[in-house]
């Protein structure tokens, strides 16, 4: 008995959600064509957005002129467009210039590698003495082994090369070790000392010298803290260098802070 | 070809531009230093004198001493030392000294002059600059080896500490012995370092509150002698002695202006006790205080402008600062307890108190509005602080508890660490350091 009355009980259940199905299609449907033929100003932006883009390209290279000359574009669409740009320039300021030389060198249109010269408009005019192709050609050729060579430093070299927070952190942790200070000297707020170091590829010190400051001669308190902090750089020497990072710090500028210690 | 040859090179120079990468100076900050004493080595000096070898021996042992008791300096035992003494004296083979890690170096000669004087020679190295710090000779007779060690110290210690020295300076304090109902007190004079220890008054006279004069030369002191208290005037070189005034009532606390020429006290009258100037010329005497408080402990500033002094006006012992007229009296303590005692740094950056909080005392500083209070030592009982003269070291007595109560000196760096006893033959208390002697 049990058994009949569990099937009579599926069977309704299905033929339930087959009915719950259909009527879900039949309103999902409904509500996509009302979207689409009820609200069909959604569907304008599109159009809009492509020649925003564009000019923005232009702007970022020229801003200070074309600002005052364009107010008419919208900030909501300037703002996000203006983020990606800006990363191009700044690993190396030098790639920016060559930009000016690009019309020069269009007098023959044969070098299909130019993209950007189409728009000038007065490049015979331009052409100067003999040789300039050759020129214009050395300098495209210069042209391109900079990006090529920009392209691998971002890639892969410069970057690490940089010194980093961590980096300087490393180098103070040892100088530090070696730094020993009066903290029962006078006035000690106003003794801090900068040195100025060199260093080899081992980490040795190669050259120190202080930091010009006239109160080396005048202040006896200054004198000490001066050649306390020079003897912390030559008794440490030689230092560990983070790995890669030789050219980065062998030109060194220590600012000696005794000031924590009677913090 | 010309024109090839300087486009290559145009090339070649312009090519150069964007492919090295340029590195700029990088600047590190450096902080929190290490508070170590700086090793220095300190080698026996040659002795060329007509009087024997053993002539002024002990002067590398004194600035040895000297240094290392002030905390700053670690000197090297001499037996680590691979440069020789006999070839020091040509140049000094720095390496050597790298190797057993001295920062500073110092040698020197004695040798003997044509007016059979004796001539002592130093010379200070810096080891890692691999340069000279400082050549000084002294002339002196036998019998002054002693000092000159202690002139050299101060020279070596200013030179790398930028701090004027203190090793060539006298301590006066109050020599006690006897049970505490019948105390005998006397005035005793001796070096720094505890050394050419002499009694200056007799047992019958109850010496207190002994203060130098500027010059080092000269001391005032309180006299207790048959039981009339009279303020008195010694003469160090000539051992005479004069009294500065008879004043009626109790008297506490001399103390010399920095330029010596006035002295100020407290004077109890009527029951009130105020404080006084007096000029020593004329003997003329000025009341700067005036109400029915307890005033005492007059310091002069070392510009001589301005006193510090304790008061009880507030209802507990506080300090107070005032013009050197006695105008705007101001309250500069505000910590919990009692404080009492202030002497003012030769600095003038500080001023050193006792203080007596939940049982027990100490020795403090604080800065001169008021602010920076900080304490260098505690005890049972511990009191009368005085400066050294470069205003980087105190004096102070401490006593322990009784039934063995004694009562010893101490040192102590504004710091607050490097404390050491100051050994006396008998206890003492009241110490006072000097100046400089001339």
């Amino acid at each position: 008995m049990s058994g009949n009355y569990d099937y009579k009980l599926v069977s309704n259940n299905i033929s339930d959600l087959r009915l719950g199905l259909l009527c879900s299609i039949v309103f999902h449907f409904t509500c996509l064509l009302i979207v689409v033929l009820g609200f069909p100003q959604l569907l304008v932006p599109l159009e809009i957005s492509e020649p925003v883009i564009v000019e923005i390209a232009q702007l970022s290279e020229k801003s200070q002129q074309i600002t005052s000359s364009e107010p008419k574009l919208p900030d909501s669409t300037v703002e996000p467009e203006q983020a990606p740009k800006p990363s191009e320039p700044v690993p190396t300021p030098k790639p920016s210039e060559p930009e000016q030389p690009i019309p020069v060198p269009t007098p023959k249109p044969s070098e299909p590698e130019q993209p950007i010269p189409v728009p000038t408009p007065k490049p015979p005019k331009l052409t100067p003495a003999n040789g300039s192709d050759n020129l214009s050609k050395m300098i495209n050729k210069l042209r391109d082994n900079t990006k090529s060579n920009t392209s691998k430093m971002e890639n892969s070299g410069n970057l690490s090369e940089q010194a980093s927070m961590s980096d300087k952190d490393f180098i103070a942790a040892q100088f530090r070790k070696c730094w020993s200070f009066d903290p029962g000297s006078k006035d000690i707020n106003n003794l801090v000392v900068q040195i100025h170091v060199l260093l080899n590829k081992d980490g040795s010190v190669t050259h120190v010298d202080i930091v010009e400051d006239p109160r080396y001669h005048s202040d006896n308190f200054y004198r000490s803290a001066t050649d306390s902090a020079r003897r912390a750089v030559l008794t440490c020497s030689p230092i560990n260098l983070p790995s890669g990072k030789y050219e980065a710090l062998k030109d060194l500028i220590l600012r000696f802070d005794p000031r924590d210690i009677v913090r | 070809m010309k024109f090839i040859f300087f486009k290559n090179l145009c090339f070649v120079a312009i090519s150069g531009m964007f492919v090295m990468p340029v590195y700029a100076q990088v600047q590190i900050d450096i902080n929190k230093p290490n508070i170590h004493p700086m090793p220095i080595a300190i080698t026996r000096f040659i002795n060329t004198t007509n009087q024997g070898n053993q002539t002024c021996k002990n002067v590398p042992d004194v600035i040895s001493a000297d240094l290392e008791r002030s905390g700053l300096f670690k000197p090297i035992d001499s037996k680590a030392f691979i440069q020789t003494i006999e070839s020091l004296q040509n140049q000094p083979n720095f390496p050597d000294w790298k190797v057993i890690n001295a920062q500073a170096l110092v040698n020197g000669q004695i040798s003997s002059t044509q007016d059979g004087q004796i001539r002592v020679e130093f010379n200070l190295w810096d080891v890692f600059a691999e340069n000279q710090m400082l050549k000084q000779s002294y002339t002196t007779t036998t019998n002054g080896c002693r000092r000159i060690a202690h002139i050299i110290a101060d020279a070596i210690y200013t030179r790398i500490t930028g701090e004027t020295g203190y090793f060539d300076t006298q301590i006066i304090y109050v020599s006690e012995t006897g049970s505490q109902l019948k105390r005998i007190k006397r005035l005793a004079l001796m070096d720094q370092d505890g050394e050419n220890h002499n009694f200056l008054t007799q047992p019958q006279e109850l010496v207190l509150t002994p203060r130098f004069s500027p010059t080092a030369r000269e001391v005032t002191y309180l006299s207790f002698f048959r039981n009339n208290p009279q303020v008195y005037l010694l003469h160090l070189n000539s051992g005479r002695r004069e009294l500065l005034g008879n004043f009626p009532g109790m008297t506490f606390a001399p103390r010399f202006s920095p330029d010596g020429n006035k002295m100020t006290m407290s004077l109890a009258k009527n029951g009130n006790t105020n404080i006084y100037e007096m000029d020593l010329k004329t003997r003329n005497i000025t009341r700067l205080t005036d109400n029915k408080w307890i005033n005492t402990g007059p310091s002069y500033a070392p510009d001589g402008k301005k006193i510090v002094f304790e008061s009880d006006r507030s209802g507990s012992q506080q300090l107070y600062v005032m013009n050197i007229d006695g105008s705007e009296q101001t309250r500069i303590s505000f910590g919990s307890g009692r404080y009492a005692t202030p002497v003012w740094s030769p600095r003038g950056d500080l001023i050193a108190f006792t203080k007596h909080k939940d049982r027990e005392f100490f020795i403090g500083v604080m800065r001169s509005d008021g602010s920076g209070e900080r304490l260098l030592a505690k005890g049972y009982l511990v009191e009368g602080p005085s400066w050294a003269p470069n205003g980087r070291v105190l004096a102070f007595c401490r006593q322990t508890k009784s039934p063995s109560s004694q009562s010893k000196l101490f040192s102590v760096d504004l710091t607050g660490f490097n404390e050491k006893q100051i050994i006396t033959p008998l206890d003492g208390s009241d110490p006072a350091w000097s100046p400089l002697i001339p």
